[in-house]
């Protein structure tokens, strides 16, 4: 191994005519050589070395100190994608989150452009839902748009499928002492007096889970990484629990206010995603357990539907004008797997008939076990198996109560 | 284990890949190879010149602007370049190579014909010091032929041309075996599986997530993947993810008369590989962050961060810009990163390294930031930022969000950037697209390609 034969260029060369030779970095190391202390962050570096290991700094010039520059300080806090390990030092104010332009670059295709807001007051970090397509979850709670919520420190939160972790390095909720180089922090302080309680009040009604969660979570005074590992687990079955039964109310409502809303508008984040805002790599993945709750159930559906065989929860209604069967996110029904074309089929209705039709699919469409020609309509009728590629369904007819 | 003995022709060395066989023949592998003298002697198709003393590539990194702001928190950009040294020519390792066939019912008839065509071709073209393994998948993967020397050309060929087409796609397991084909040979030779489909995943593991895990864990083994898509109706987005992934090529093949030309191409460009597992770790100075780097997905470390690239090819560039979040710091020059790039060379198959270093000189004075940017780095911007356009427009255009006539005009404006940079190929290749457009047919077939080939930050001098 050579180590400076290569001819490496270096960009915006330093201002340093007087310098010109370098000694092999990997021999210098073994002797014990003089070290020279960088005039910036007072760290010491072998002599050999032109910049500072540390901070960089061209160790032969003298830093300008004339202007009003200064050393940044040490960060309130530091949020940590779990995936990535990429670090984002939180000072004091709103930092934006999102896929494009954004303070808090997350680049995973589950985070929306505009994301959600992180800002830092007082003390303490909130984490506000900026209209985000996948969401974000705090201690399982999925926040509304505009919501905000308060991060604890240990913590996780969820934009889309990036998971992040808040370490606070500060003095977290003493505003007084705190006061993260931020000025008029009386002012601030006296607004956001109560995090707590302004917390509990947008938290509301809805989750006693999470809440129940949170207190566990904080109830237990171990040792930093103890806690966090205390935290992770029941913040994760929380969030399951909650997101589901919050999941449920919404689809309820929504199915009855508009009875013909496929199940797919229920679970809108995820669809949505496809259809507008996700980039090209996202493939719907699907996650039987999590959306299962979402689905309308059979009783809740009038007309004809189409029943998962294997997961009879899972119903597709039809509607009275027919449905598009497909992959991708503009039909009727939506069945994410990969082997079923993007336009896969179609079921009309003509004078309370329903009518199959395979439009051309790569995998084919198969009736009980017979496969279908493409273009060739099949009237359906109740309780036929109707195979899409893979994924089997159960065509049912149900009386209008 | 019978198609191994099929192969396992006595005397002809079958077994050397086989590290874990313990065989009578592995005594005879070392003496009385014919064909290993001959691989070093008779080999004229190649140009055999003395390994360079130079090393396979140089590194050039530079700073977005030859100022950075002191004052308060900038980002400013970083863009490294590693060229292949123009006369890095000489002795190649030898390769091994794994061909992936989908032999799904889809297709039956011609394009299987071709297929077989081309996979001969390949045969042709390799040497006899290359490895060489054949799978096929449907329902079932079929490891034709485990990985062995090329040494009966003939009898390989006869193989190939007995495939017949069976049923559904099962991508994930047959690519999962034609990885443990190319593992099992010791190291020293240039590793590729390439893989040929014309549909979806349609059994086995099926999702995105699921396969292209799987790729870049054999992608931190040392094997990279090539990807072509045959047709309309495979997932452009799966394949060129996993290329992506993989840090190999991606190919649409169109019709498949065509497939030959493809695989022709990829045996060039597999064979004019100077520098493989490219890794670039950017060593951060204190106060420094790599915000992105467009195109790829970084890991972050402890004051680092890290990104692969592809496979380097004789006479090609790759480059990444890096954004860089820079904190406020008293005035004065600052190397902010120190870049490191490791790669094995493909000549000598040593591990080298290239260093340089990312500087900045610190200012208050805002006018003198904003009068030192640097064109070739704006410019590279510019390119990565068309990528995530033309992203944009074809998800817009499946999505149908945008209409065919917004597309047109947006990927018009795209063209001529590309061709004010001189990057004519991209340039094409997106007129291929707006006359696939024009004519009604999918452009998103195209475009990732173009999309990869951007973020790869390849470009030819």
């Amino acid at each position: 191994m050579q180590f400076n034969s290569e001819p490496t260029m270096i960009g915006g060369a330093p201002p340093d005519p007087g310098r010109t030779q370098v000694v092999p970095r990997a021999a210098d190391r073994t002797q014990m050589g003089a070290s020279i202390e960088c005039p910036v962050c007072r760290s010491r570096s072998l002599s050999t070395e032109i910049f500072c290991s540390e901070c960089g700094f061209l160790l032969e010039s003298t830093p300008d100190t004339t202007s009003e520059s200064s050393e940044p300080e040490t960060p309130f806090a530091v949020l940590t994608d779990t995936r990535t390990n990429q670090q984002y030092p939180l000072f004091s104010g709103t930092y934006s989150v999102g896929r494009e332009n954004t303070d808090i670059l997350l680049t995973d295709p589950s985070v929306s452009r505009s994301h959600a807001t992180v800002t830092v007051l007082s003390g303490s970090v909130t984490v506000c839902d900026t209209g985000s397509t996948n969401g974000t979850v705090v201690a399982g709670k999925r926040l509304q748009p505009n919501e905000s919520e308060r991060l604890r420190g240990g913590q996780e939160v969820r934009f889309g499928n990036s998971v992040m972790a808040l370490e606070i390095k500060g003095a977290e909720e003493q505003p007084e002492d705190e006061a993260p180089a931020e000025p008029a922090t009386e002012a601030i302080a006296a607004i956001a007096s109560s995090p707590e309680e302004a917390a509990g009040q947008t938290v509301g009604e809805p989750q006693p889970e999470a809440e129940a969660a949170e207190t566990t979570a904080q109830q237990t005074p171990q040792s930093a990484e103890e806690a966090t590992a205390a935290v992770k687990p029941s913040d994760d079955t929380a969030s399951e629990d909650e997101t589901a039964s919050e999941d449920e109310t919404a689809s309820q409502d929504e199915t009855a206010s508009q009875d013909q809303s496929p199940p797919d508008e229920a679970d809108a984040p995820d669809s949505d995603a496809s259809a507008d805002k996700a980039p090209v790599f996202t493939l719907k993945v699907p996650e039987a357990e999590e959306q299962t709750p979402d689905a309308p159930s059979p009783a809740e559906i009038s007309g004809a539907f189409f029943q998962e065989r294997d997961n009879p929860q899972q119903v597709y209604p039809i509607g009275e004008y027919g449905a598009n069967v497909g992959r991708r996110a503009n039909n009727d029904i939506v069945l994410a797997d990969p082997h079923v074309s993007s336009s896969h089929a179609q079921v009309a209705v003509q004078n309370g008939t329903y009518i199959l039709m395979d439009t051309g699919s790569t995998n084919g469409t198969a009736v009980n076990g017979r496969r279908v020609q493409p273009n060739d309509p099949v009237v359906l009728s109740e309780g036929d198996e109707v195979a899409f590629g893979p994924v089997t369904l159960v065509f049912k007819v149900k009386e209008q109560p | 284990m019978d198609q191994t003995q099929q192969f396992g022709v006595p005397g002809q060395d079958p077994q050397r890949t086989q590290a874990l066989n313990p065989d009578p023949n592995r005594t005879q592998a070392f003496g009385g190879d014919p064909n290993r003298t001959q691989a070093f002697q008779g080999d004229i198709n190649r140009t055999q010149m003395a390994p360079e003393a130079g090393a396979a590539l140089q590194l050039e990194v530079v700073a977005g602007n030859r100022y950075a702001l002191s004052t308060r928190n900038s980002r400013e950009h970083v863009l490294v370049r590693a060229r292949a040294g123009q006369a890095a020519t000489g002795q190649r390792m030898p390769l091994n190579v794994c061909l992936l066939l989908d032999r799904s019912g889809s297709m039956e008839g011609q394009p299987l014909e071709f297929a077989k065509q081309a996979m001969s071709y390949v045969v042709d073209l390799l040497q006899p010091n290359d490895v060489l393994s054949v799978v096929t998948f449907e329902d079932n993967v079929e490891v034709l032929m485990p990985a062995r020397r090329v040494v009966n050309k003939d009898l390989i060929k006869q193989h190939i041309g007995r495939i017949q087409p069976g049923n559904t796609t099962n991508l994930y397991e047959g690519f999962v075996a034609a990885c443990s084909q190319v593992a099992s040979v010791p190291p020293g030779y240039v590793n590729r599986v390439i893989l040929l489909t014309d549909g979806e995943p349609t059994a086995g593991l099926t999702d995105f997530q699921s396969i292209v895990g799987q790729v870049a864990e054999q992608k931190s083994r040392g094997i990279t993947l090539t990807t072509l898509g045959f047709g309309q109706e495979y997932n452009e987005e799966l394949l060129m993810g996993m290329a992506r992934r993989a840090g190999g090529n991606y190919y649409y093949i169109q019709r498949p008369e065509l497939l030959p030309e493809v695989f022709r191409k990829e045996m060039d460009s597999l064979l004019s590989v100077v520098a493989r597992n490219l890794r670039l770790v950017f060593w951060l100075s204190r106060w420094t962050q790599v915000r992105q780097v467009y195109g790829k997905q970084p890991v972050w470390g402890d004051r680092r961060a890290e990104v692969t690239l592809a496979d380097l090819e004789r006479g090609e560039t790759l480059s990444a810009l890096a954004e860089m979040e820079l904190g406020n710091r008293p005035g004065g020059t600052y190397r902010i990163a120190r870049v490191e790039l490791l790669y094995d060379d493909a000549l000598t198959g040593r591990q080298e390294r290239a260093t340089g270093d990312a500087v900045f000189e610190f200012t208050a004075d805002e006018a003198l930031i904003a009068a030192n940017r640097n064109p070739s780095v704006d410019q590279e911007l510019q390119v990565a930022l068309a990528s995530r356009n033309i992203e944009k427009t074809v998800m817009g255009m499946r999505t149908q969000a945008i209409s065919t006539q917004a597309a047109v005009a947006e990927l018009e404006k795209t063209q001529a950037l590309f061709q004010a940079q001189g990057r004519t190929q991209e340039a094409a290749q997106i007129q291929e697209a707006l006359d696939a457009a024009k004519g009604g047919a999918d452009l998103g077939k195209t475009l990732v390609g173009t999309v990869l080939t951007l973020d790869q930050g390849k470009s030819k001098q």
